[in-house]
């Protein structure tokens, strides 16, 4: 059973909706800085009181279609590769956590993080077993 | 698992992506089968059998020592 839903285009759709959050960060963090407002005032403009929320899930729902597009080719070894750096993924995940947990390293602990810490280290996972054998 | 990979694709000089193409597959797993890091699936194992005119326990054998 493959958990690649989408044709291999979605990709760059899942790319590019992944980097628009980067971009309303870099222009409103150089707005605001202008502007000397630090109330990030330039983007609730746009979106409103939950503007950050709001674009914490367009760039997760951009990695998630980048994690959930299908490669140009999709064969037994890929889904290999993807088993395994998935199961790499969640043991870096569920170790930082308890790690966190214990030694509260670091004060973000919400879903948001590890979701995207997941998906991240799934991704880099894959890219470089895949590099890794070409 | 040993296997007959490399030697029969350069018998019929073939690439690895060319190899691939035709067995519907990605490079990479041309690759990681010849490099022993990964068997075929049955499917896949008759396919090559097929292309390079042999049978499937002579392209694939098992490795005694292992």
């Amino acid at each position: 059973m493959s958990f690649q839903l989408f044709p291999n285009w979605c990709k760059k759709l899942g790319l590019v909706i992944f980097f628009i959050p980067f971009l309303f960060a870099f222009f409103s963090g150089f707005f605001d800085a202008f502007e000397k407002n630090e109330n990030h005032l330039i983007i609730t403009k746009f979106l409103g009181n939950y503007s950050i929320q709001i674009i914490e899930i367009i760039g997760l729902f951009g990695l998630l279609l980048y994690m959930l597009s299908k490669e140009k080719m999709e064969d037994d070894y890929i889904k290999l590769l993807r088993l395994e750096s998935l199961q790499i993924a969640v043991i870096l995940i569920i170790v930082l956590s308890l790690l966190n947990f214990i030694l509260k390293f670091s004060k973000v602990d919400d879903i948001n993080f590890s979701i995207s810490a997941l998906i991240v280290i799934y991704l880099g996972v894959f890219f470089f077993k895949k590099r890794a054998i070409s | 698992m040993k296997n007959l990979v490399k030697v029969e694709r350069a018998r019929l000089n073939l690439t690895q992506s060319e190899l691939a193409e035709k067995l519907q597959v990605s490079r990479q797993t041309i690759h990681a089968i010849e490099k022993n890091k990964f068997n075929p699936s049955v499917t896949l194992a008759i396919k090559m059998a097929k292309l390079f005119k042999l049978t499937v326990e002579d392209l694939f054998t098992i490795d005694e020592d292992s």
